[in-house]
């Protein structure tokens, strides 16, 4: 009986559909800006087009604006969409990026999707009347476009904070060479000093 | 330490048994146990064969149960029927993990994550807010657990 049911469940293995879904972990969406941002090597704006991803605004990651990237997610894009993108290179293909449905990626036409795990946001309950369903879903959405447009200000700020920081470093970098070589001068010029008096 | 995290779950899912009597045992899937931010646990689909599932589980207790109830939502709701966010059936993986018999048995920070999840996804994928019966009172009973591991 315990080999039959070995073999039921290698059918299994055999005939089940190849897709990748999960349980997500929930948190504040000001959490999930930043576990989000740190933990995607691509944050952008986009629209969907023929099935790829035309990027329109890049906050983080080495991407082209106006270039088409295939992707490949765990929840349903539809074309001609527009859509901010929480995602990973895949590290076989630079044309392709990876998107998973625990991410704060979403469709500006279909914000709800993050509801689910996070915690700012909550459907109408159980015992909420048909008739008022409507009104406390309009109440969501207006939350979730207005969340949506100041996570992009920060997203936008963050930019220009980490383009300024980069400045800086190379600014900084510059004397910082020329001290160096200042220091290892005056090094080799004390130790050739110390030679011609010792003799 | 990875690889003995991995073997501790890979013992507790041994002799399970999904909801439609198929038995698991170690070796049947590819369980790893490897840091995700995002998610409790992700079915990664087939790699050489064999179902991969990993778990990274940071919202409940690992009990055996609850690890096992999991599983069930990961291996037999995604993995064997396929319900997932694209086809917007992503709440019948939660069905499947409360139909299972170690549901009793799972901690009230598991339940109350379940259920809340399981309607999130239902309201998000229906449009409506009427669930079945049995699951609406599952959700009745359990969304108000309260303990240490909640937020």
């Amino acid at each position: 009986m315990d080999e039959m049911k070995k073999v039921i469940f290698l059918l299994f293995v055999f005939f089940t559909t190849y897709v990748f879904s999960n349980n997500c972990k929930s948190f504040y969406l000001y959490e999930s800006q930043i576990i989000n941002y740190k933990n995607s090597d691509l944050v952008f704006i986009c629209k969907s087009k023929n099935g790829k991803l035309q990027v329109l605004e890049i906050f983080k990651g080495n991407l082209e604006i106006k270039k088409d990237y295939i992707y490949q997610s765990d929840f349903m894009i539809n074309d001609n969409d527009l859509l901010i993108i929480y995602a990973n290179k895949d590290s076989l293909n630079n044309d392709k990026v990876l998107i998973n449905s625990c991410s704060l990626s979403r469709s500006f036409n279909d914000l709800q999707r993050i509801v689910p795990f996070i915690l700012d946001y909550s459907f109408p309950g159980l015992d909420i009347e048909k008739s008022e369903i409507k009104q406390e879903v309009k109440i969501l959405n207006d939350k979730l476009l207005r969340d949506l447009k100041f996570e992009i200000l920060l997203l936008r700020k963050q930019k220009h904070l980490s383009s300024n920081e980069n400045k800086i470093d190379q600014n900084l970098n510059v004397p910082l060479k020329y001290l160096m070589l200042f220091a290892i001068f005056i090094f080799l010029y004390t130790i050739i000093l110390i030679r011609i008096f010792r003799k | 330490m990875k690889f003995a995290k991995s073997k501790i779950f890979e013992t507790f899912l041994d002799g399970m048994s999904f909801n439609n009597g198929t038995k698991y045992n170690i070796g049947d899937a590819i369980i790893t146990t490897n840091s995700d931010a995002t998610g409790n646990a992700r079915y990664h689909g087939i790699e050489n064969g064999k179902h991969h599932v990993n778990f990274d589980i940071g919202e409940y207790e690992w009990t055996v149960e609850n690890i096992r109830a999991t599983f069930i939502h990961e291996l037999e709701g995604h993995g064997f029927n396929g319900y997932t966010d694209k086809l917007k059936n992503h709440y019948k993986a939660y069905f499947k993990t409360m139909d299972s018999k170690y549901w009793n048995r799972t901690t009230p920070a598991f339940k109350k994550n379940t259920v809340k999840s399981m309607y999130d996804y239902y309201f998000y994928e229906t449009k409506t807010n009427t669930l079945p019966p049995k699951y609406y009172n599952f959700y009745k009973n359990n969304i108000n657990n309260k303990n240490k591991w909640m937020r």
